[in-house]
């Protein structure tokens, strides 16, 4: 018995046949001994074998119970269901097919922003313990960082220059490769090793320590063949050699991807000027059991003392405002608030496809009466009812769930090719695991939430219909949960809607402003002159000036310039300036506020006009503006309007601080330049250029503009080739339409618009058909009524009135809904939208008359119908 | 076909367990002898009878065991388990607390 009984557990099944071949056998000896005892009273055989039968009641069903203490029933009831359920699909195919094509659409869409948003906000980072890594917000110096290290105890600080491009010689063409100066202990910091090599040593960022490097997986295995023996290899960066100290494994990247290299800050204690004039990017982890509100607190005290210790005085207040900000918040940044404005658009047209496929299994409930009311009478019991049609709205959902996931499958790549470059984790995102189960999650949530009511419902009914003698009653007003799902449905809508147009409308506000200059037929790259053959500011100088003439010189070239490195709208290359003003207090020595440019940049004479930046009062740089002659300076109009608010900027002079041993630090504005919003639409700066003639600081790397009369792609062609006839050994990278780089600065409030509006099309019909789909199931319900009432004088047209009035009533508070679930949503990342309140009034008005107006037409439409039914004919159907 | 609510379950389970407690007896023989002791009053529909005797099978408190009947039918006789037992001097007790204390409030609230 015991090995019975294990077998039992090992093959559910046998005792489950074993069970139901006993059942039989003891009810066939209970129905013999009832008859039995039946002929015993007086019976005849026939009647005591009939009374017998008629005692014993539903023997399938006794077994089924019986068999449902053995917990396989369900399991063989589902494979059943399955069966009938695909057949009853197969039979009824309009109906299987407009809710698939629904679930294919809406899980489709779900999941394709669910893959993203998973890809970028909810995959696990490649650094340990993320949560506790931090980023310094508001200050970041060199000298900071020291300090901290020093000081701090609630947290341990490393840093990190923003990525720079550097030129890769030595392995056939020069190579511009991504390069981040990191201080040696940022991989420990991160909890990264190297997946190759030692890595760096303490003593790497000490001056005079030899270079040396770490590279990204993607560079050794591109380049260097994924040569173990790299290690201790010497790589040509800049010209410069540095030793190979590791390899990072393939999933490490820092602090964005496409760096390939890492190389060590050099942290110099004893010059003021590498301490105290060179930024870093601070990064922190918190020491266990710190919080990051007790860091914060730490880093508030400290920060304020730093000012002091600056060789020149900072500005009032410096250090006060300093935060602390998670660094996965800090990375992402503004792609969440549009990750999840796309994430709630998406969730809107999911809730209107789920109302209307339950209302589409409402109808076909109310469509299936008589064949459950039969089912019903036969013996199923009302639970049984319920699962069959569940298990159904689950086959259905299963099937548009696939085809939904292929759907998204294809269309993933798509979406990930629109996303803008700088959405971090965007090439880590795709279908995988975690989106496939949100996927089928997803699609049996669908499949429950539609499906449930509808079932109970539609059980109810036939229970009731076996009783009343096949004839469902099914009279009465359209209940209330139809108009909550004309409701929902609108609610939506209008939510979708109002997202859609203020997107759209902040989205025109960008794209007609005028940002000051233009992109048409304008190329832009970076040069960087080798640093072996130009070794100073004189040597670069002259080298632009040359290049510069060459380009002209081309028979499409109508005019070229160049700045320092100028990426629009990125920021990451450019950077403010405080400076002095003559004849007025110096904030150094006799406090008050610093003058302050928020960008620097120094141009070449015909920089602007190539640009198409306009003069607003004074001149231009000229030709005669070089080394040794007068020093010379253009301000932007709104500096100029900042700083000299009653009287003209031209012919004043400014200086910037630590250039008092200069023999002549000052600088006169010869010109005001319109403004220029350099930083896309939304920037407002103040911007300070300085001639390159007269002023290169050490900067070597330049951008290069050219406008021409040919096509930018013409000029993209000929500019590498004309650049390399130069010097063969300046690279010359990010070759591009500026056209296209302005368009960059757009993109993620196109795409963002672009996807939201696309969901508010798809919502708003789904919506209609789905209101549509409401009112006429309601009417259907109502035909007799409709027809008594006609029979009894009401005319059509108030027939017609009160169907679309009543659907309207609904409407109208999923206005009210939807409206206020915009107002929320938007306001909370109202930084998506520019230029247009997220409680728009024009739009918040307009929007809801539109889609009240499209409610009452897809109302009117089955009103329409049911009021021409001739109330004869519906009453002879009686 | 009206089936037992779960109250009336609970009682035929004691019903069955005091029906087999000295005797085993198979599942027709059970409802008769239901019957007959109720003076006809306790009628077992057999929709019930089956499902509680599989039940109480599983949950170990019987145990059914196939032997000839008198009459030389092979049937399927359910005794007391030692747990039944217990189970059932359980439920005997519960049910003469609930019905003394229904006939304390029927005859005098």
């Amino acid at each position: 018995m015991p090995e019975r009984l294990r077998l039992d557990c090992l093959f559910p099944w046998s005792r489950r046949r074993r069970v139901q071949h006993e059942v039989r056998k003891e009810l066939e000896l209970h129905l013999e001994l009832e008859t039995r005892q039946n002929v015993e009273q007086g019976m005849s055989p026939d009647e005591a074998a009939r009374t017998a039968r008629a005692a014993l009641g539903n023997v399938p069903l006794i077994r089924e119970d019986v068999g449902a203490v053995w917990t396989w029933r369900w399991l063989e009831q589902l494979v059943q269901d399955l069966r009938y359920g695909a057949r009853v699909l197969r039979r009824s195919s309009g109906f299987a097919a407009m809710s698939v094509a629904t679930l294919a659409l809406t899980i489709g869409a779900t999941t394709a922003i669910f893959s993203v948003v998973y890809g970028v906000l909810l995959r696990p980072l490649p650094v340990a313990h993320p949560d506790r890594l931090f980023r310094v917000l508001d200050i970041g110096y060199v000298g900071e960082l020291l300090e901290l290290r020093d000081r701090a105890r609630t947290f341990d600080v490393s840093g990190y220059r923003p990525p720079d491009d550097r030129t890769l010689t030595g392995l056939g063409e020069p190579l511009r490769i991504g390069v981040v100066a990191i201080t040696v202990d940022l991989p420990a910091r991160l909890g990264r090793t190297p997946a190759l090599g030692p890595g760096f040593r303490l003593d790497d960022e000490r001056p005079g320590a030899a270079p040396a490097a770490i590279l990204s997986h993607t560079l050794w295995r591109e380049r260097f063949g994924a040569d173990p023996a790299i290690i201790g290899r010497m790589l040509l960066v800049d010209g410069v050699a540095h030793e190979v100290r590791g390899v990072m494994p393939p999933d490490f990247e820092f602090p964005t991807a496409g760096v390939d290299l890492w190389v060590p800050m050099t942290l110099d204690a004893t010059s003021p000027i590498a301490l105290w004039a060179r930024g870093a990017i601070l990064i922190g982890r918190l020491r266990p059991g710190v919080t990051l509100d007790s860091a914060t607190e730490e880093i508030r005290a400290l920060a304020p003392q730093f000012a002091r210790l600056f060789p020149w005085r900072m500005p009032d207040g410096y250090g006060t405002r300093v935060g602390l900000r998670t660094w996965r918040d800090d990375r992402l940044g503004e792609v969440r608030p549009m990750l999840l404005l796309l994430l709630a658009a998406v969730a809107a047209v999911w809730l209107i496809g789920a109302v209307n496929l339950t209302n589409l299994q409402q109808v076909r409930g109310a469509a299936r009466q008589r064949e459950l009311a039969l089912r019903t009478a036969l013996g199923a019991g009302r639970g049984r009812v319920v699962r069959q049609l569940l298990t159904e709205s689950v086959l259905v959902s299963l099937f548009g769930g696939a085809l939904g996931l292929a759907a998204a499958y294809a269309g993933v790549p798509v979406l990930v090719a629109l996303l803008p470059a700088d959405v971090p984790g965007v090439e880590g995102i795709r279908v995988d695991g975690a989106v496939l189960g949100f996927t089928v999650a997803l699609s049996l949530v669908t499949a429950l939430a539609s499906g449930r009511l509808p079932a109970a419902r539609a059980a109810a009914a036939s229970a009731g219909a076996a009783r009343s003698g096949m004839r469902g009653s099914v009279g009465g007003m359209p209940g209330r949960r139809l108009g909550v799902f004309v409701a929902v449905e609108v609610a939506a809508a209008v939510a979708l809607v109002i997202g859609a147009v203020l997107l759209g409308r902040s989205l025109a506000v960008q794209l007609d402003m005028d940002l000051g200059y233009s992109g048409d037929r304008r190329v832009v790259a970076e040069v960087a002159p080798s640093p072996m053959r130009y070794p100073n500011d004189a040597a670069r100088v002259d080298f632009y000036a040359a290049l510069e003439r060459r380009l002209r010189a081309l028979p499409f070239v109508q005019a070229a310039g160049l700045s320092t490195v100028f990426e629009p709208f990125g920021a990451a290359a450019v950077g403010g300036s405080v400076f002095l003003i003559e004849g007025r207090p110096n904030p150094a020595t006799e406090g008050g506020e610093w003058p302050w440019a928020d960008l620097r940049t120094m141009v070449s004479t015909d920089w602007l006009s190539t640009l198409g930046v306009s003069i607003v009062a004074g001149r231009p740089f000229t030709e005669d503006d070089v080394r040794g002659s007068q020093r010379v300076v253009l301000v932007s109009q709104r500096l100029a309007e900042t700083w000299w608010p009653d009287t003209t900027a031209v012919g004043r002079r400014i200086r910037f601080p630590g250039s008092e041993n200069e023999a002549d630090p000052w600088r006169t504005v010869v010109g005001v330049v319109a403004d220029v919003r350099w930083q896309g639409p939304a920037s407002e700066g103040t911007t300070l250029y300085l001639p390159v003639t007269q002023h290169l600081g050490g900067i070597d790397e330049m951008s290069l503009i050219v406008r021409s009369s040919a096509a930018p792609e013409l000029v993209t062609g000929s500019l590498q080739a004309v650049v390399a006839s130069f010097d063969p050994e300046t690279p010359v990278s990010r070759i591009r339409a500026l056209d296209d780089v302005m368009a960059q600065a757009t993109r993620r409030p196109r795409v963002t618009t672009m996807l939201v509006l696309g969901f508010a099309v798809v919502g708003v019909v789904l919506g209609m058909v789905g209101v549509y789909g409401v009112v006429a199931y309601a009417a259907a319900r109502q035909r007799r009524d409709i027809g008594i009432r006609l029979a009894l004088g009401a005319s059509r047209a108030n027939v017609r009135a009160r169907f679309v009035l009543q659907a309207l009533a609904f409407a109208g508070a999923g206005v009210v809904i939807g409206e206020t679930a915009a107002a929320v949503l938007m306001s909370s990342l109202s930084s998506q939208l520019f230029g247009v309140s997220p409680w728009d009034p024009v739009t918040y008005a307009a929007v809801p008359v539109v889609l009240l107006v499209l409610a009452g037409l897809a109302a009117w439409l089955p009103a329409r119908r049911v009021s021409a039914v001739d109330p004869a004919a519906v009453l002879r159907a009686e | 076909m009206g089936k037992p609510t779960d109250l009336v379950q609970g009682t035929l389970d004691l019903l069955i367990l005091r029906t087999i407690e000295h005797q085993p007896k198979h599942g027709w023989a059970i409802a008769k002898r239901i019957q007959q002791v109720s003076n006809d009053v306790l009628k077992v529909q057999q929709g019930s009878l089956y499902p509680a005797l599989y039940r109480l099978e599983k949950e170990g408190r019987i145990a059914g065991r196939w032997a000839a009947t008198e009459t030389g039918r092979e049937a399927k006789f359910y005794s007391l388990t030692s747990a039944g037992r217990a189970h059932l001097e359980r439920e005997v007790a519960a049910w003469e607390r609930l019905s003394g204390a229904i006939d304390l409030v029927i005859q005098q609230a």
